[in-house]
């Protein structure tokens, strides 16, 4: 059983790590038409080149934008200059944050409309290196939301998390909102999780999160989790081009590791032929588990092997 | 300012990748290092590019020159010929009554040679194995001005020491006892490029043993740029002090068939 989202910061509050800009857009296409084309309104905060591939698109989903807007129902906003009304010498205001945004929210909703948000502030404030502040802003939508209500799309484009403090940052990203859209499905039957992004540092990351985990279990035979791990993960990485969760559950006399991601192709097990370089990461596993399988869910694909760790 | 502490005291044979990130300090750290020349009895050597840099640093060394041009004719990087000017140069100061050469090398002086990542990887670990031979003290300074993020990934990941770098080097293979290798750290995608230059330019150079005591992880990918190396150059390449998890996964993996060249025994061996 799987679920592909997380009950964590709250169901309003939800984020996508898009490969590519026609990804994104369709994303926060589907994300606002629906509001829209039930008499509802949206805010997009974005640069103008998104603003302009946005407004194409509600109008090709059937959004009559000029309307909404003339009815006050859509508003486009240039994140940039957003971020500027909040932000000084590199800090953020929480009080001009809730002034300025809270008070486009007001305006925008009008009495008892459903709102959809979508903005670029927190990947603009990564994307210049203030990873902080754009934790920090995460927080202050979080904080916005007791007083308002509305829905928020944030995306973070999927390269900002190839570096290490970017990797390191992703899953506290990810803890910050409600639900990831399309992102890796994660199993309800595990003890233990994490995400990760798509990234080359993914599978360090994943290693450490499992050693940490085992050994906090009192297993002492990890080495065999560890590779099993970073080879799933990097399938994950390079094949499925997905983020990648991974969980861990107890076992008797071992664990049950399971690793999604977002592809429903499952893993090749190449057996025979002895000269291919490729394909062999399956082979090995399936060689040294006490067990292993894949299970096509909502989102992707969950691919879990049980171990011998002989926990102490 | 970055701390003189990890320049200093330079055992003899030490090769250390500088990575410069304020070039205002080139010229002192780079001075202090030649200075110590002077108790270890190394003849102290300067090489970069023409200009102020080296100049600053001519005053405490017993030969300046820039090698692109000195020693390679200005035209391409090519590693066996610098290897034999070391070797030459160093058998000279030992006439000269130098235990060995201690070189402070401004590696700008790549840049109009315009050298790959893998040409600089392939040159510096070839030059690893130089130093230790002879015994040679090299300090190669590589500026963050001049060079990328992913150079200077691929430099320091084949010099024992880094200083000065961004985040921690995640993999070395460097020279080891008896012409062979070191191989220590992690092994994985994020460095699955870089090693695959470093085992490929380590097995082109011979049969040899290489040192795993180190190696702290070793993925499918690794051990795939492992047998591709090996089964290309059929080398015989003998993996000493693994630990049990890598021969283990590499047959059954299956790498063992593939690349029967390849055998894992469990001696260690102490060195650098």
């Amino acid at each position: 059983m799987s679920v592909a989202s997380t009950a964590l910061a709250g169901a309003f509050h939800h984020v996508h790590f898009p490969q590519t800009d026609e990804t994104l857009i369709g994303v926060v296409t589907d994300y606002l038409s629906v509001p829209l084309l039930a008499g509802g309104a949206a805010v997009v905060v974005a640069t103008p080149a998104h603003r302009d591939r946005v407004w194409s698109a509600l109008a090709a989903a059937g959004v009559d934008v000029e309307q909404a807007v003339r009815d006050g129902r859509l508003r486009l906003h240039d994140a940039a200059k957003t971020l500027r009304l909040f932000v000084a010498d590199g800090r953020l205001e929480p009080a001009r944050f809730e002034a300025v945004v809270g008070g486009l929210f007001r305006g925008t909703a009008g009495v008892g409309r459903p709102l959809r948000v979508y903005a670029e502030l927190v990947a603009l404030l990564w994307a210049a290196g203030q990873v902080d502040q754009a934790i920090e802003l995460e927080l202050l939508w979080n904080e916005l939301s007791n007083r308002m209500t509305f829905e928020l799309l944030c995306s973070y484009p999927v390269g900002l998390f190839d570096d290490a403090t970017g990797a390191e940052a992703f899953n506290h990203v990810c803890d910050q909102h409600g639900e990831v859209i399309d992102g890796a499905p994660v199993s309800t039957d595990v003890d233990a999780w994490r995400r990760f992004p798509q990234s080359t540092q993914t599978a360090r990351l994943a290693r450490r999160f499992v050693r940490k985990t085992l050994q906090g279990w009192g297993h002492d035979q990890v080495d065999l989790a560890l590779l099993v791990v970073s080879e799933l993960a990097t399938n994950a990485v390079v094949h499925a081009r997905s983020d990648v969760s991974v969980g861990i559950a107890r076992r008797p006399g071992g664990v049950r590791l399971v690793v999604g991601d977002t592809s429903s192709v499952p893993p090749v097990h190449r057996a025979d032929d002895v000269r291919a370089l490729n394909g062999r990461g399956v082979r090995m596993i399936a060689g040294l588990a006490d067990g292993w399988g894949h299970e096509v869910v909502d989102g992707g694909k969950l691919v879990w092997v049980e171990l011998n760790t002989q926990p102490s | 300012m970055m701390a003189l502490a990890p320049l200093q005291e330079l055992e003899p044979g030490s090769h250390v990748c500088w990575v410069l990130r304020d070039s205002s300090e080139y010229a002192s750290l780079g001075a202090a290092v030649l200075a110590e020349a002077l108790l270890t009895n190394e003849k102290p050597v300067v090489f970069g590019p023409e200009g102020g840099a080296r100049d600053a640093l001519s005053d405490f060394a017993a030969l300046s020159a820039d090698p692109g041009s000195a020693f390679l004719g200005g035209t391409e990087l090519v590693p066996s010929l610098m290897a034999s000017m070391f070797e030459e140069q160093s058998a000279l100061a030992r006439t000269q009554g130098y235990q060995g050469l201690r070189l402070v090398a401004d590696m700008d002086w790549l840049l109009p040679l315009r050298p790959a990542d893998e040409d600089i990887l392939a040159f510096e670990l070839l030059l690893d194995r130089q130093s230790y031979q002879l015994g040679a003290t090299m300090v190669c300074v590589y500026r963050t001005d001049s060079f990328v993020a992913n150079t200077l990934s691929a430099a320091s990941c084949v010099h024992p020491t880094t200083v000065g770098a961004a985040s921690p080097v995640q993999f070395t293979l460097i020279a080891g006892q008896d012409d062979g290798w070191r191989l220590l750290g992690d092994i994985d995608i994020a460095v699955g490029v870089n090693f695959r230059v470093a085992i490929e330019t380590a097995i082109a150079a011979g049969p040899c043993v290489i040192d795993a005591s180190g190696l702290e992880f070793l993925d499918v990918g690794g051990m795939r740029h492992l047998a591709d190396a090996a089964q290309r150059h059929g080398t015989p390449v003998r993996v000493i002090g693994a630990r049990s998890i890598v021969a283990l996964s590499w047959r059954s993996a299956g790498f063992a068939e593939l690349a029967p060249s390849v055998e894992f025994a469990d001696q260690p061996v102490s060195g650098r």
